[in-house]
């Protein structure tokens, strides 16, 4: 009897141990709109793509044989930038998720993001040990949708604000999770409230990030930094 | 005498191989295919080359003539000069017409429904298109707006000028509804009313209503900002 609770609780233990790595992906802004900008956005409509890509091959070895990678994106985005282009992305986007062994879930939504994040899985058995956002963001906002839908702008349910945060269920997180944000400014104002909310540190960058090298985003200027 | 004719006999043959060149020789000329191309006129052909060797012709008619400019060099060969096999047809200069200008239609798209009044305004490093009331309404109940270009994919008027912002200050009745969604001003970490236009109607230039877009109480939100109408526009 002794022994066979011995197990059990073991069996429990590795899969409490079982951990997701999550990675959001905004989407592109429309040339038709940013092309007039002095500062133009994402003349390449796959810079939240390729840059997921690279992270994950970087920090793949950190993972236990049982850990979940999910792969979050926005898709209206894709869509509309694929239509202006003449060029459907989304299948080359699940090539990406495959190639990275991460499981795709596109959202329209950011209800259906907070929705997975609270209860995508069961949270009480798999924690969320990793959480990266690449994409468009002020120091307030994360912009899954910029300047895609409207010029220069987004729509408020593409976009998950401070005021946000508070419903997400800082119990689905790991109490070592990783969280960091690869979009502008977001170790500014974002990452405090994060962590007011989510009870896990927050990454962030004060100043801009760049993706227009290619890979994993940079801190554009040698005064950034990242800051939680 | 046999010697005679077989000069005579050469002679022909060379005079027949002559003649063969002299009708070969525009072809090779036109394999040229820098020449149709020059952006500069070449001088005009000089009377003491044989018409067989000039590549003249096709140098006198400039490749890319401007709209409304004489090209005298062009009547100065006439085309008996010019030889049979010539490919006039690839230097005669594409007939380019001068372009039209680009102007707001006055009416564009469904305009059938309620009517709002559009001034379109621009506020230097604030997202949206301007301001929107209903007819019947003063400008002082205006709204603040973003354009929702793509659910009647009715393109903001100013886009047909070229570049959007050109048809700053024109007034438009507008047609469409409010979207059932908010658009977030990004520099000023505000939502504000969307408007789903489906077409218009071209009103003209209008006086500016004197008011301000909401701005949040948490102060801007942009600290470079993703939306930048100008480059190096100090905070």
């Amino acid at each position: 009897m002794f022994r066979w609770l011995i197990i059990t609780l073991l069996a429990l233990s590795c899969q409490i141990q079982a951990g997701e790595h999550i990675f959001v992906s905004g989407g592109p802004a429309l040339r038709t709109f940013e092309r007039f900008k002095k500062n133009d956005h994402d003349k390449y409509w796959g810079n939240f793509i390729d840059s997921v890509v690279a992270r994950q091959k970087q920090v793949r070895d950190s993972y236990s044989p049982d850990d979940i990678v999910t792969w979050l994106i926005f898709r209206e985005g894709y869509v509309t930038r694929g239509q202006e282009e003449k060029t459907d992305y989304l299948p080359r986007i699940e090539n990406a998720a495959k190639r990275i062994n991460a499981k795709l879930i596109w959202f329209d939504t950011k209800q259906e993001l907070i929705d997975y994040i609270n209860k995508g899985q069961d949270r009480s058995i798999i924690k969320i040990e990793r959480l990266e956002y690449f994409g468009h963001s002020n120091k307030r906002c994360f912009m899954f949708d910029y300047s895609n839908r409207l010029d220069g702008a987004g729509p408020d349910y593409g976009m998950l604000h401070l005021d946000d945060l508070k419903n997400l269920s800082p119990s689905s997180f790991d109490k070592d999770a990783h969280c960091q944000s690869w979009g502008c400014h977001s170790g500014e104002e974002y990452s405090g409230v994060w962590y007011k909310y989510v009870r896990v540190p927050m990454l962030g960058a004060i100043g801009k990030t760049d993706y227009s090298k290619g890979g994993v985003p940079i801190l554009s200027r040698p005064e950034n930094r990242w800051h939680q | 005498m046999k010697h005679v004719y077989s000069f005579i006999l050469l002679g022909l043959c060379l005079l027949s191989g002559l003649i063969h060149a002299q009708d070969t020789a525009p072809t090779t000329v036109q394999e040229n295919p820098a020449a149709p191309v020059e952006s500069t006129p070449a001088p005009t052909a000089s009377p003491d080359i044989a018409p067989t060797l000039e590549p003249e012709p096709v140098m006198t008619v400039p490749a890319e003539p401007e709209p409304g400019t004489a090209q005298p060099e062009a009547s100065a060969i006439s085309p008996e000069s010019e030889p049979a096999a010539y490919p006039t047809t690839k230097i005669v200069p594409k007939e380019t017409k001068p372009k039209t200008p680009r102007v707001i239609p006055k009416t564009y798209g469904d305009t059938t429904g309620p009517v709002y009044i559009g001034h379109r305004s621009i506020i230097d490093r604030y997202a949206g298109w301007g301001w929107i009331r209903a007819e019947k309404d003063g400008w002082r109940k205006a709204k603040w707006v973003m354009l929702d270009e793509k659910t009647g994919n009715v393109k903001a008027p100013g886009r047909f000028l070229g570049h959007p912002d050109n048809d700053k200050d024109n007034q438009y009745r507008l047609y469409g509804q409010w979207a059932p969604f908010k658009g977030y001003e990004p520099n000023f970490d505000v939502l504000v009313s969307v408007f789903q236009i489906k077409g218009f109607e071209l009103i003209g230039p209008g006086e500016i209503p004197k008011m301000s877009p909401p701005r949040s109480s948490r102060g801007r939100s942009n600290s470079d900002g993703p939306y930048q109408r100008r480059a190096g526009v100090s905070r």
